[in-house]
């Protein structure tokens, strides 16, 4: 756990660098929203927004403030950014938790179907599939998803956000259907490419004979022998997909109009509003560190060869 | 060995039965049901789909987008307003009188409240003018203050206010953010939370605002004009783009929308739900220069561009037909626009004489757009008409920081296309994009001086008399466009859908909606 702060530093430092990389500062983004500020105004504004600093005294001044737990507040909306940040995660906890879901769900069992009869129809099919979910980009996904199932059968709402809390799960999952099949569709072909391949693989090995041998039903020789090895590789994409997740939920929430993470860090970028960018970006990198973890928990879980003790 | 063997198979089965049953009950229940619950009846509640990105607070005095303006108007009555052509009339102001060019006394109206029970009053007034005016208050309309020389309190609804110097220009500011008026009890008591929990004494109050979704305005049933708002609830759904928000219309879930695009617009006028509405507004597509960098400071030269470029073309295919094409900063059936003035002709012939004189050798130009689908499309179309009479155009398209950093700044490019949101006044408009020292004015801050603009500039907003402000801008269009100093390519209409029921939208030249007027036919 330790070890995750030198990450977590760079992370910010290079999220840090790479936004006073691009030309002008917050004061600029204003002023090309073209309602035009008064010259006196944007003097003073610079100072407001302490850029008159130079960049290293800025980044440690904003450490310094991280270290005792205040992320500092935003620059345009003057709300606090851990504020802001918790308003809008669980949007987005929702959004990818439910597409991981889904795309176990979806990808475990079609692929453990393909890999046990490999080059049947039914793989070949599924294999095709894959090949054109893996290159379908999302933003253009999202709108067929929505003109086909919002707008031409009306079966669903093609925009919005319902909280869990106040409007019950099954409003909340009418509102969420449409963005995480969206977001999780890359990940279903994903997951099945990794439960397929594993599945083939496994099916000739020594120990699936013997299972085999010793007569056990063909059933549970998927289910118990064959699916626990074949989870292995795909807890460790799926880890590795929180990260891939994080980025494709900046244009699901844009298409579904959803308040999540994903579109306040762009709004962010775009306005050179530093301390929401840095603010997201760690947020980000916890999820991303902490979704490793977590895949390493189950290892253990899954196979005793790598229990930690 | 076989009998626990079959029951930890019926146990993974049941495992998989039970994800498969929860599976397609979270599908089939999402599917039937229509997800939007009609309001009950009787009580209207209007749903907008709005592109509004990057809002950031509902302070008039402290935000800074154009686009807050919607929910501005709503919640925050101003002091003065204007008709649908631009004319002042009262507001929470219920007169107002100069008794000399440099003194104006405001009448206020009697008997209002701000939405938390604050009387509105002269007090309540000279608060917000000073926080207007106080340094530390960082207001984005302090400049329009920097003329004013007092502010004094004549009576509970009495404000005198002087200023330094006549300013004709001055009412006009006080339909805008500077006349929105904040209620002094809620700006103690939420300081700079205050852009998140707006208090005015509009006729709606912001009841809920989920920043990157939606914005919920309710009735103020206190609301002084008692026909006023129509609607009792509305709600805005803020959108990032145009393709996401057309769909919510199209899927039913909004009644509402400014700002169709071009390519929707045949959708709505065929849709059996939805009325369609065009009307002209302020804003306006224009090509304008970095007047000291050559081949643009040479008027021929600019004159050839101005004669290249076929604007009903433009309109219609980039457009769909719906706007006018620019003679003027401000659009035709504006009162500072003469009525007869003509769109400079395209006439590529004479766009090549011009050329023939210019010191124009052949050289890439280098002309800056916003990333915006429609400003792209334009500029194309003008780089191929410019082509024609032999004039190398490149393309960049940059976001905003960047265009003030490289482009404004004077560094880089020789033009810009894009886009003016226009102000009330014809003062305002004119200065920021031409006037010396004005924020849009190439390069920044000072810009290119022109002395005849200025003295212009300074002969309109020297009086109040409208005749004699028509007389200063009808010639200083004429100047510009001889020089071509800026080129009015198109002045946009807001494309308007609106469900069939609904009715009251009024469009008004400022391109914002006044949402009190929506309501049920």
């Amino acid at each position: 756990m330790i070890a995750t702060a030198p990450v977590l530093l760079l992370v910010t430092l290079a999220a840090f660098m790479l936004v006073t990389l691009l030309p002008g500062d917050a004061v600029s983004a204003l002023l090309a929203s073209a309602e035009g500020l008064d010259p006196r105004v944007e003097e003073s504004l610079r100072l407001q927004f302490g850029l008159d600093r130079p960049l290293p005294v800025r980044y440690v001044q904003w450490l310094g403030r991280l270290s005792v737990g205040d992320l500092g507040r935003s620059l345009l909306s003057r709300q606090p950014v851990l504020d802001t940040i918790l308003a809008r995660l669980p949007v987005t906890i929702i959004l990818t938790a439910g597409a991981i879901f889904l795309s176990l769900a979806i990808g475990i069992p079609l692929g453990l179907l393909a890999g046990m009869r490999p080059n049947s129809l039914v793989d070949r099919f599924l294999s095709a599939f894959a090949a054109l979910g893996v290159a379908t980009p999302s933003f253009w996904l999202g709108i067929l998803l929505g003109f086909v199932f919002a707008q031409s059968l009306g079966w669903l709402p093609s925009f919005g956000y319902r909280g869990p809390v106040e409007n019950g799960f099954w409003l909340m999952a009418q509102h969420m259907l449409l963005p995480w099949l969206t977001l999780s569709a890359a990940r279903i072909v994903e997951v099945v490419r990794q439960v397929r391949s594993g599945t083939v693989e496994i099916m000739t090995q020594d120990f699936i004979r013997t299972a085999r041998a010793k007569g056990l039903p063909e059933r549970m020789v998927v289910w118990k022998h064959a699916l626990k090895n074949v989870l292995v590789p795909v807890i460790t994409v799926t880890g590795l997909a929180v990260g891939h997740l994080l980025s494709g939920a900046v244009v699901v929430e844009v298409i579904f109009l959803l308040p999540g993470m994903g579109t306040l860090v762009v709004e962010a970028v775009l306005q050179r509003d530093f301390p929401v960018t840095q603010g997201v970006v760690l947020t980000g990198a916890v999820a991303t560190i902490g979704a490793s973890l977590m895949a390493d928990a189950l290892y253990g879980l899954l196979d005793p060869r790598i229990r930690y003790d | 060995m076989i009998g626990q063997h079959t029951c930890s198979l019926r146990r993974h089965r049941v495992a998989f039965l039970l994800g498969v049953v929860a599976l397609t009950t979270l599908v089939t229940a999402a599917l039937p049901s229509l997800a939007f619950q009609q309001t009950p009846a009787r009580a209207v509640h209007i749903r907008i789909a709005a592109v509004e990105p990057n809002i950031k607070n509902y302070d008039p005095h402290k935000g800074f987008s154009g686009l807050e303006h919607r929910v501005l108007y709503a919640v925050f009555d101003q002091l003065v307003r204007f008709d649908r052509s631009g004319n002042f009339v009262p507001g929470l102001a219920e007169s107002w009188e100069w008794p000399d060019a440099r003194t104006l006394i405001l009448t206020l109206r009697r008997g209002v409240k701000f939405h938390d029970g604050t009387p509105f009053n002269a007090e309540a007034v000279v608060f917000n003018f000073r926080r207007i005016m106080n340094p530390e208050e960082q207001s984005i309309v302090r400049g329009e203050w920097a003329g004013v020389e007092s502010l004094e309190v004549v009576g509970e609804h009495r404000v005198k206010i002087t200023l330094r110097e006549p300013s004709a220009a001055f009412l006009a500011s006080l339909t805008d953010r500077s006349g929105m008026m904040v209620s002094p009890t809620a700006v103690r008591q939420f300081g700079e939370e205050f852009g998140h929990r707006p208090v005015g004494a509009g006729p709606f109050i912001l009841q809920a605002w989920v920043p990157g979704s939606h914005a919920t305005l309710v009735r103020n049933p206190d609301f002084w004009e008692k026909d006023f708002p129509k609607a009792d609830r509305i709600t805005v759904y803020q959108f990032k783009a145009d393709e996401p928000a057309v769909r919510g219309l199209k899927a039913g879930g909004a009644d509402f929308m400014q700002g169709v695009p071009a390519k929707d617009v045949e959708w709505v006028k065929a849709s059996r739900n939805f009325d369609f509405i065009d009307r002209p507004t302020v804003s306006a597509l224009i090509m304008s220069f970095n007047l000291t960098r050559a081949p643009a400071d040479d008027p021929h030269f600019r004159r050839a561009i101005q004669a290249a470029i076929d604007r009903r073309a433009i309109l219609t295919v980039v457009y769909g037909g719906i706007g006018q094409t620019g003679t003027s900063l401000l659009p035709k059936g504006f009162w500072s626009v003469d009525p007869v003035m003509l769109a400079p002709a395209y006439d590529p012939a004479r766009a090549r004489h011009h050329l023939s004189l210019s010191k124009y050798r052949g050289e890439k130009i280098g002309i800056v757009v916003s990333p915006d689908d429609r400003i792209v499309k334009t500029a194309q179309l003008v780089q191929q008409f410019l082509g024609d009479v032999g004039i190398q155009m490149e393309i960049t398209p940059l976001p905003g920081p960047e265009q003030l950093a490289r482009f404004f700044s004077g560094r880089e490019f020789h033009g810009r296309i894009g886009g003016w949101s226009g102000r009330p006044d014809p003062h305002i408009n004119y200065f920021a994009v031409i006037g010396c020292g004005g924020s849009f004015n190439v390069p920044r801050p000072r810009g290119f001086c022109d002395p005849k603009v200025d003295e212009l500039l300074a002969q309109g907003s020297a009086t109040r008399d409208r005749v004699q402000r028509q007389k200063a801008y009808y010639a200083l269009d004429l100047h510009l466009s001889d020089q071509a100093m800026v080129i009015p390519l198109i002045h946009e209409s807001w494309a308007v859908a609106i469900r069939k029921n609904l009715g009251g939208f009024t469009p008004y030249l400022f391109g914002k909606p006044i949402y009190k007027e929506l309501g049920v036919k």
